[in-house]
């Protein structure tokens, strides 16, 4: 009932939004939000909030449709137009063109979000271990500092922007973004194991994703078996000196 | 003939009625006799008599005699001196004879004896008296009274006698010759009056000389005779000397007939001497008189009133030899003209005339002479000589002009109408007429008839060519004189001189020939310019104009065409010209224009043209050119000026404007090339398909398909563009030119869609044109596909194969395209042995059915490995991925395929254990090359086959290629 008004009141506002041409929806939120006044920013950001919330979980539920998908896309794209330092809404906007197949839009979105989250990157802590949110979870206050969040950022974009550059054959640039998210979160499993499979099948460097395979294995908290008969076969068409560990 | 006596009345002193006679009589025989020969007068000597005396009274008064006759004799008695008394008794007698004079004779006999016993009486009383010759002559004249002749004459003598010295013997004598010459007593006539003449008296003197000619006159001393008239004259004019005397106007009235009397008898000396010839002897012998005229005169007029018609011109011409330069001369010559008129002498009549315009005319001595000329002299109404020359030069100068122009036509008119020729005659008298017309207006500028004599002078001239003394008549006649009223006719007449002039130019140089031309012209305009209303000065224009435009005079054509056109505005009631003179004119304003440049003007001048011309007229479709030309011109003037949009309109418009011309072909030619360098394409290819329509036989119309071809290719019309280049490669000179099109136009087809089209160009193109290999290739190419767009798939097939054969040919010379060719052609063939292998079921038998699908495995894996061998990735990785598939497949098919029906459930069981065994080696081949397919990602290659590839493996060798990838979990922060 309640994901159901909110989808209602979002899609009027949509149709809205598209039946007035870009320009004048940037004037008319411009103009809706004139100089920001204190009172006035938090409940806008209150309000935001709640619907990014309401648009997430949407966006995750088990169920959701491809027409689930699109409207929380929507929702996404609204967000971070109305105000460019929701980098979460453009992420998640990324996220839901990639699922939906759209791999051009969803590059052209990670690719902003990369830069955004880039460009305002200099006084940012490392990112901790982690933080990747549950499906599903609440919205929280982001305590963290700013930093942080953004090459959490950052990292995501990264990590499906080698996925985009795999998929199209474009192995070396693929490498480059695992390789620059691994820099940035050295730790990140996924990125681990997507940059292993990218170097195994992709690029015939066995020997080298054998060893990611098993650093992959490595910051798992339980092994994963599948992994386990790969590092095998991998052992096992390997000559003999290239597969000591 | 009245002649009067004073003084003396002798009877028989009248001339007889009888030779009054016998003068008519010799007249009529000398009229009929036309005698040269002075006939002298037959009148006898004795007849003749002096006409006159003047002499001057000898006393007496106007107071009445009888009373002083009365106071006399009352007187006498009175005086004692006897002196006195003989006084008183001489007066007494005067008075007494005078009265005795008054009265008639017979009355005053009486009286006169009274005076003759006076006068006797006193003689005989005192007979030693001094004074007795006054009283002898005092009885003289008593007896002379008293007709006592004898007594008369005696008493004369006497006193003659007596006294010698008496103041009376001039008169005395001069009584004595009368009465001596009235007794024929001539001799001692001529004595007495020579002894008058020797005393000198001025009263008697004149009239002594008279009666002294007369006195040898009757001698027939007619020599001496006319001396002494001479003498007579040089008294009578001797207050004239210096001048020229011509009547007796100046004559006192009392020696009028005396003068006239004396010139009679000198005219009978004459004739009885020898005429006129002793009227110049006369003067030769006593010297030149002043007043020969008069004498001359005379006699001639005598001469004429008896009719003597020659004497008299002999007369008259006489004078005129003697005194040519005498102001009387030519009076006297036009005597001699009236007399000859009179005498009906016309066979020397013209002569006369002729003569007299030679010696009196204009720059004769005769006008030098007298320091002037005959316009100079004195109006015609006075009457001087000098005026009435100057008049009979201009009744006479007219008169031979014209006489000679009269007989000049007719002369023209005798000679046969056929022939041009003037006769001599015609020719003679013209300049005759031409002459005295000449010297007449030479003579009288001003007359008013002046110009009327420059008209006919004119039309003589031209009538003996005298083209350039016709032509400047005609101009003085038309031009100079503005009162004349026929000058517009004669300055009209000028312009045909100069026509006729103009046909003897053939011989001269072109310069001579154009300096008259141009005064030709000059006066052409000039007729214009002055005889504007004139009917004919349209018709002069439009010569002038015509003949300007051919000779390329071109602005001055262009002014005068437009002149001519106006005229109608040009004055009040101006006539317009004619239809036929309009057309022209516009015609020639039209050719000027153009030949000044003006092309736009010529335009529309030539249009105008064109209305004005006749429909028939066989110059239009020429001129029709020319308007065309005009339009082109202006073309011109814009490429010129670089401006070819606006060349192009001009051009195109040219077709518009003469559409019958040929002109439009090139213009609309260069239209259509000028709009291909402007890439106006549709516009081109409508002028050029219109320029195809219209002119097939056009010599360019072979360079239209080249064109065309382009416009419809830069338009995308590419079948157009193709049946163009048919066309070309029909005139293709080469065959590489040929072969060259050929593919063009199997091109242009193929690109419009025709694919029937394309097929037959392509084919013929690859069948006759191996080389060059590339073209073949693309053309074979184009083949097959285009065959399997038209579900032909053997022909298809035939040209991939023929693909493969040629870059199998070629080997190494083969470049990238042709290989790539080569490889997807083999492709499509080894895919339908893919199908063909596919398709095979292995059924029982197994031997035979395994056995076949063996052969169509071999078959599809030797056609894989052909495509693969042309190198090209794209079809070397479908190659591979096919080439693993032919395993599967078999593996598949076998695990697939019928099993022995006769088996029991354990046979069965190591019949599918050997299946499997039989079956393994298939999918590890496949598996391999696979993997082989898909490592080509390694190296970057990542297309459909190799994809498909790593998906085959993922299913076949799904622990080493199902490994999947993951996305990074959902981020639930906004920012």
């Amino acid at each position: 009932m309640f994901l159901n008004k909110i989808r209602l009141t979002r899609c009027i506002l949509i149709a809205l939004s598209l039946w007035l041409s870009g320009c004048a929806l940037k004037e008319r939120l411009e103009t809706q939000q004139p100089e920001p006044v204190q009172q006035e920013v938090s409940a806008q950001a209150l309000q935001d909030r709640k619907l990014f919330s309401d648009a997430f979980a949407m966006s995750r539920s088990v169920d959701a449709s491809e027409q689930d998908l699109r409207t929380a896309m929507n929702i996404f794209d609204q967000l971070y137009q109305s105000n460019q330092s929701y980098l979460g809404a453009l992420a998640n906007a990324g996220d839901m063109a990639f699922r939906l197949k759209d791999f051009e839009l969803a590059e052209e979105k990670y690719k902003l979000l990369l830069e955004q989250a880039l460009s305002a990157k200099d006084a940012q802590t490392p990112i901790q271990k982690g933080d990747t949110q549950e499906v599903n979870a609440p919205v929280e206050q982001n305590t963290a500092a700013d930093g942080t969040i953004k090459e959490k950022f950052a990292v995501h974009s990264l990590n499906q922007l080698g996925l985009l550059a795999r998929q199209n054959g474009q192995f070396e640039q693929a490498e480059a973004y695992y390789r620059k998210a691994l820099a940035l979160a050295p730790e990140q499993a996924e990125i681990v194991r997507n940059l292993a499979i990218l170097l195994d099948l992709y690029q015939g460097k066995l020997a080298e994703a054998l060893a990611l395979y098993q650093q992959y294995q490595g910051l798992l908290d339980e092994e994963d078996a599948q992994v386990k008969d790969w590092i095998f076969d991998l052992k096992n068409r390997l000559p003999a000196e290239t597969t000591n560990e | 003939m009245m002649i009067r006596y004073l003084l003396t009345s002798a009877p028989g002193m009248l001339i007889k009625p009888g030779v009054l006679l016998l003068c008519f009589v010799l007249q009529a025989c000398q009229w009929l006799g036309h005698s040269d020969i002075p006939i002298k007068p037959t009148v006898t000597l004795e007849s003749l008599q002096p006409a006159v005396l003047t002499l001057p009274p000898t006393s007496g008064n106007s107071v009445n005699v009888s009373e002083v006759i009365e106071n006399y004799t009352r007187l006498l008695p009175l005086l004692s001196d006897p002196e006195k008394q003989l006084i008183v008794l001489h007066r007494l007698a005067d008075l007494k004879l005078q009265k005795g004079e008054l009265l008639m004779a017979d009355q005053a006999r009486d009286e006169l004896d009274v005076a003759v016993t006076a006068y006797t009486g006193l003689l005989q009383q005192y007979p030693e008296r001094a004074e007795n010759d006054e009283v002898l002559y005092q009885l003289a004249k008593t007896y002379d009274l008293k007709g006592d002749a004898q007594r008369y004459f005696e008493t004369l003598s006497r006193l003659v006698a007596e006294f010698p010295e008496s103041e009376y013997m001039s008169e005395v004598q001069f009584r004595r010759g009368e009465l001596l010459f009235s007794w024929s007593d001539y001799q001692a006539a001529e004595q007495a009056f020579t002894s008058v003449i020797s005393l000198a008296d001025p009263t008697y003197i004149t009239n002594a000389r008279y009666m002294l000619g007369w006195s040898q006159f009757k001698q027939t001393r007619y020599e001496d005779a006319l001396v002494a008239f001479t003498q007579v004259l040089d008294d009578v004019f001797s207050d004239q000397a210096g001048q020229e005397v011509n009547s007796l106007d100046a004559v006192p009235l009392h020696q009028t007939t005396l003068v006239n009397d004396l010139l009679r008898v000198m005219n009978l000396a004459y004739g009885y001497l020898e005429g006129a010839a002793s009227v110049a002897t006369l003067f030769d012998n006593i010297g030149a008189k002043h007043y020969e005229a008069l004498v001359y005169n005379h006699y001639s007029d005598w001469l004429l009133k008896n009719e003597e018609f020659t004497n008299a011109i002999a007369v008259y011409k006489t004078f005129i030899q003697k005194h040519p330069l005498s102001l009387w001369a030519p009076r006297y010559h036009i005597r001699v003209i009236d007399t000859l008129k009179r005498a009906k002498f016309m066979t020397t009549l013209y002569d006369e005339k002729a003569a007299f315009i030679r010696l009196y005319g204009l720059d004769t001595d005769f006008w030098t002479f007298h320091e002037g000329n005959p316009a100079l002299s004195p109006a015609k109404n006075e009457t001087d000589n000098l005026a009435f020359t100057r008049e009979q030069l201009e009744h006479l100068l007219i008169e031979l002009a014209d006489h000679h122009y009269i007989k000049a036509q007719m002369a023209e008119q005798k000679t046969p109408a056929k022939t041009k020729a003037l006769s001599a005659e015609a020719k003679e008298n013209h300049a005759l007429a031409a002459d005295y017309n000449r010297q007449f207006v030479a003579t009288f500028p001003v007359h008013e008839k002046t110009a009327k004599r420059v008209f006919l002078m004119a039309e003589s001239e031209f009538r003996i060519e005298n083209w350039l003394a016709a032509i400047h008549a005609y101009q003085q006649a038309g031009y100079d004189y503005p009162d004349f009223e026929e000058a517009a006719e004669a300055a009209y007449a000028s312009i045909l001189a100069f026509d006729a002039f103009s046909q003897t130019w053939q011989s001269l140089s072109p310069e001579q020939q154009a300096q008259w031309q141009e005064q030709q012209q000059a006066n052409r305009l000039r007729f214009v310019e002055q005889h504007f209303r004139d009917a004919r000065a349209l018709d002069v224009l439009f010569i002038a104009l015509s003949e300007q435009f051919k000779q390329q005079q071109f602005a001055l054509a262009l002014a005068n065409a437009q002149r001519l056109i106006d005229w109608p505005l040009s004055f009040e009631n101006a006539p317009m010209a004619s239809a036929l003179q309009l057309a022209e004119s516009q015609l020639i304003k039209a050719h000027s224009l153009y030949a000044l440049a003006d092309y736009p003007a010529a335009e529309l001048a030539y249009q105008e043209a064109l209305q004005l011309l006749n429909n028939k007229d066989p110059r239009r479709p020429a001129i029709i050119e020319n308007l065309a030309a005009s339009v082109y011109r202006q073309a011109e003037a814009h490429l010129a000026a670089d401006n070819k949009d606006l060349a192009i309109t001009e051009l195109l418009r040219v077709g518009q404007v003469a559409p019958s011309s040929t002109l439009r072909q090139n213009a609309e030619y260069d239209a259509a090339n000028y709009l291909l360098e402007l890439s106006r394409w549709p516009e081109a290819i409508k002028v050029l398909s219109v320029f195809r329509a219209n002119y097939p036989q056009h010599e360019l119309i072979n360079t239209l398909p080249a064109k065309l071809a382009l416009a419809y290719r830069e338009t995308a019309q590419w079948s157009l563009a193709a049946g163009e280049l048919k066309r070309m490669m029909a005139l293709a000179k080469t065959e590489q030119e040929k072969q060259d099109i050929a593919f063009i136009v199997a091109e242009l087809y193929d690109k419009a869609g025709d694919k029937q089209e394309a097929i037959l160009s392509y084919r013929a193109y690859a069948n006759q044109y191996p080389d060059p290999a590339d073209v073949y290739m693309e053309a074979a190419n184009r083949l097959g596909e285009l065959y399997e767009d038209t579900n032909d798939p053997l022909k298809r097939r035939f040209w991939l194969a023929k693909q493969m054969q040629r870059v199998d040919e070629l080997g190494a010379k083969a470049d990238d395209r042709m290989r790539y060719l080569a490889a997807r052609a083999s492709s499509v063939l080894a895919n339908d042995a893919f199908i063909q292998y596919k398709a095979i079921r292995l059924s029982l038998p197994l031997d035979q059915s395994l056995d076949k699908k063996t052969q169509a495995l071999e078959k599809a894996l030797k056609a894989y490995q052909k495509t693969a061998s042309y190198g090209i990735s794209e079809f070397s990785t479908e190659a591979g991925f096919r080439m693993a598939e032919l395993y599967t497949i078999l593996s598949s098919a076998l695990m697939e395929s019928d099993r022995p029906a006769d088996l029991n459930e354990l046979e069965l069981e190591q019949y599918e254990i050997l299946l499997e065994e039989q079956v393994f080696p298939f999918e590890d081949s496949a598996i391999s090359i696979h993997e082989q397919n898909a490592s080509r990602a390694w190296s970057g290659l990542y297309d459909q086959w190799v994809k498909s590839s790593f998906d085959a493996l993922r299913k076949l060798l799904p622990g080493r290629y199902a490994k999947d990838e993951v996305p990074m979990g959902g981020i639930n922060v906004l920012e």
